[in-house]
């Protein structure tokens, strides 16, 4: 998993990044480093990393705001070096700001947007009616952005993004600083793009979503790749999982001590993590507990590995270097 | 048939300005506020430098005459005519009166005809006298208050008018000896009319005598460039903002070329100076008359005015241009553009008239863009000249213009 693995198999790729590098100005080390991965068409790809890591220079080169100097990608067959208008058109970005003006109403940032995508004249209000659909802006096309909320901003970068079709869509960061719900409404319309069989590059801090949306991930820091695999191989990764448990009442020193001896490991005097490799082991706990006469206020199962995973090979990779 | 990112950029950056209301007030609101007070306030400096009717505030000058002697009264009527001056006569308070309000300042000057003044004329003005006067005959005196605050200049002024009245007044008196006796019942001649020997023509105004340019006149071209100009503010800050937001880095995905970017947002600002032109024109026109100042006369070839309006937009807009890739913040935006237009506008006589300015300044004032401009404008409006009139400064103007747009997208290429 931790070793460049081939991932596009008998699917063309929509997406290929070989030996890229890229160094700002004056800076004393590259933002990246020989980065080489290919992502599925149709595919969900995450690219995970600590701030930065590298992961807004390596979107900015992807979605053809920058050109690659060194290294080469391709988007859909189109190198970036060469093609980069067909790099752009192909793409769609929604980037971690608010992209987008404050004080035009969110059918004027689709307006304008749709001028400069250059959207042909007799569709571009079916596109703009597609995209305002999937984020479900409808409502508030005509209120200044200014006044959203930050859910219904999250969603208008989004729609912007959708504008022009495209065929690879990037996401950085999607879902940051929003409530729960606006997040689900943006992470829904993030699958249901993917059932239209565009290809998504996504980042987030949220590794929940990512287990959700993507199928393939790559992990990057100090501007190199320090992991690349499908989803499925790091969630099956690492200890066994744990079931967490809080009790309704504190147990005494006898119960306290069976548990222990069954291997609970005590947080307080309430909370313990319970290895549970399997859904039949947590069930087995439950018995346990209701044998005892203790009553489990709150049971959490299956906490992210992806998220142990991850904090580990970034931990194991640190560097107080900087890149961008 | 694709939408056009040059107009979706156009209309974009229309929408924007619309909504700025700081920015709507500091372009059209700003240069009509300093058009009313400044034509206002300088009207009697611009009417006193050429040959305008006398000012409301002329200098004051008080007159006792002690002596109430037909001579005294003469000299009275004499100065009266000196229209530069305000005269206050009749009262003829003491001298210890006359000297409290003099030097409080209430009054410039003060005159006092002492007792006495017309028997003296009398002796004086014989031939003898005048060929050669002793200590009885000499010419009689009056005394002059000088107030702490009065202009050595109007002293000189006011000493010649004076000491012109007297030597006339004096010389008439002595001709008057050799005039024939009246025979009995003759009546005593019309007096002779006064015919000043030298013609005056206004050159601003041949038609019209005595007609000059007003105050608002030169503070209308002047505040209009200054506010010409300050389109770098709103201009520059929402170059930042754009920045700022991701908007122009999202942008760059969409394969919207910068010039459409660019010169998109340049248009409305344009647009916005045509309008601050017409609208600085009407405030002079009709809004200045009616807070009582003079109207603006709209002189000089209206197709030299439009040309003008456009250079002085072209210089200002390259301008803002550079300043928005220059700055890094938009605190820096904003201090590059309103203290450099301030410091423009301080050379370029757009606060501070030139013709008050020393010798020096003004030469530097020459190298100022919004001197270009007023120049320009002053040479349409003061003295109705034509295309032709302007070439220089339209050419300097173009000139700017074209090296800071030039430069400045140099720079926008090289942060891309």
């Amino acid at each position: 998993m931790t070793e460049p693995a081939e991932t596009g198999g008998k699917t063309a790729p929509a997406i290929e990044v070989s030996h890229l590098t890229w160094r700002y100005p004056r800076a004393s080390r590259p933002a990246l480093s020989d980065i080489s991965f290919t992502v599925r068409k149709g595919s969900c790809f995450g690219l995970l990393g600590p701030n930065g890591a590298g992961k807004s220079t390596l979107f900015s080169l992807l979605s053809g705001i920058r050109r690659p100097r060194q290294g080469e990608i391709t988007v859909m067959g189109h190198s970036a070096r060469t093609s980069l208008a067909q790099v752009r058109a192909l793409s769609g970005l929604a980037p971690q700001d608010f992209a987008f003006y404050p004080a035009l109403t969110g059918f004027e940032n689709l307006d304008f947007f749709a001028g400069a995508y250059a959207l042909d004249k007799a569709s571009w209000k079916d596109r703009m009616a597609e995209a305002v659909e999937i984020c479900q802006l409808g409502d508030h096309m005509n209120k200044r952005a200014e006044a959203y909320s930050g859910g219904l901003k999250r969603r208008l970068n989004l729609a912007i993004a959708l504008l022009n079709k495209p065929a690879v869509l990037y996401l950085d960061e999607p879902t940051v600083g929003i409530d729960a719900r606006s997040r689900r409404t943006i992470t829904d319309a993030v699958a249901a793009i993917r059932r239209t069989g565009t290809t998504i590059v996504y980042t987030s801090h949220y590794m929940e979503e990512v287990e959700a949306l993507c199928d393939e991930i790559c992990i990057v820091n100090n501007g190199r790749i320090v992991s690349r695999g499908p989803i499925a191989d790091y969630q099956q990764a690492g200890d066994p999982g744990h079931v967490h448990i809080r009790l309704a009442r504190a147990p005494d020193a006898g119960e306290r001590e069976k548990l222990f001896a069954m291997g609970a490991q005590w947080s307080d005097d309430r909370r313990f993590d319970a290895p549970a490799g399997s859904t039949l082991k947590m069930g087995e706990w439950l018995e346990t507990l209701g044998a005892l006469g203790l009553e489990a206020a709150q049971v959490r199962y299956g906490e992210s590995r992806l998220e142990k995973v991850y904090i580990d090979l970034i931990s194991d990779n640190a560097d107080d270097g900087e890149a961008a | 048939m694709k939408r056009s990112g040059f107009i979706a950029s156009v209309v974009k950056e229309t929408r924007l300005l619309m909504r700025d209301t700081h920015a709507l007030a500091l372009l059209f609101l700003m240069p009509t506020i300093f058009i009313l007070v400044m034509s206002l306030a300088l009207q009697d400096v611009f009417a006193a430098r050429s040959g305008a009717p006398r000012p409301a505030t002329a200098i004051k000058v008080e007159l006792s005459d002690f002596d109430q002697s037909d001579a005294s009264r003469d000299l009275t009527a004499r100065l009266e005519t000196v229209k530069a001056f305000g005269w206050t006569t009749g009262a003829n308070r003491s001298r210890d009166d006359m000297m409290a309000t003099v030097k409080a300042g209430d009054q410039t000057f003060g005159v006092i005809i002492p007792k006495g003044y017309g028997e003296q004329l009398a002796k004086s003005a014989t031939p003898a006298a005048l060929r050669a006067s002793t200590p009885e005959t000499a010419p009689p005196g009056v005394e002059v208050l000088v107030a702490p605050d009065a202009e050595k200049r109007s002293e000189l002024i006011f000493l010649a008018a004076l000491r012109n009245a007297m030597g006339r007044q004096r010389v008439d008196t002595a001709l008057s000896r050799f005039a024939p006796p009246r025979a009995d019942g003759e009546p005593a001649p019309e007096p002779k009319a006064d015919v000043d020997p030298v013609t005056v023509t206004y050159t601003y105004d041949a038609a019209k005598s005595g007609a000059s340019p007003s105050a608002v006149q030169q503070n209308v071209p002047a505040w209009l460039v200054f506010s010409i100009f300050f389109v770098a503010i709103p201009f520059a800050q929402t170059f930042i903002r754009e920045r700022d937001l991701g908007t122009q880095r999202r942008l760059r995905t969409t394969n919207l070329a910068s010039s459409s970017q660019i010169f998109g947002k340049l248009l409305p600002y344009y647009g916005v100076n045509q309008v601050q032109v017409v609208l600085m024109f009407c405030v002079g026109i009709f809004i200045v008359p009616l807070l009582g100042g003079e109207a603006l006369q709209l002189r000089g070839d209206p197709v030299a005015l439009v040309l003008m309006g456009v250079s002085v937009s072209f210089a200002a807009l390259g301008l803002a241009l550079l300043i928005a890739a220059i700055a890094r913040t938009s605190e820096q935006a904003s201090m590059m553009s309103a203290l450099g237009n301030i410091i423009l506008g301080a050379f370029g006589g757009i606060m501070v008239p030139r013709f008050v300015m020393p010798e020096a300044m003004r030469a530097l004032s020459g190298y100022s863009p919004m001197a270009w401009g007023l120049d320009g404008f002053l040479e349409l409006l003061l003295h109705g000249g034509g295309v032709r009139d302007i070439v220089p400064e339209v050419l300097k103007l173009g000139a700017l213009g074209t090296v800071a747009i030039v430069i400045a997208l140099g720079l926008h290429r090289r942060q891309e």
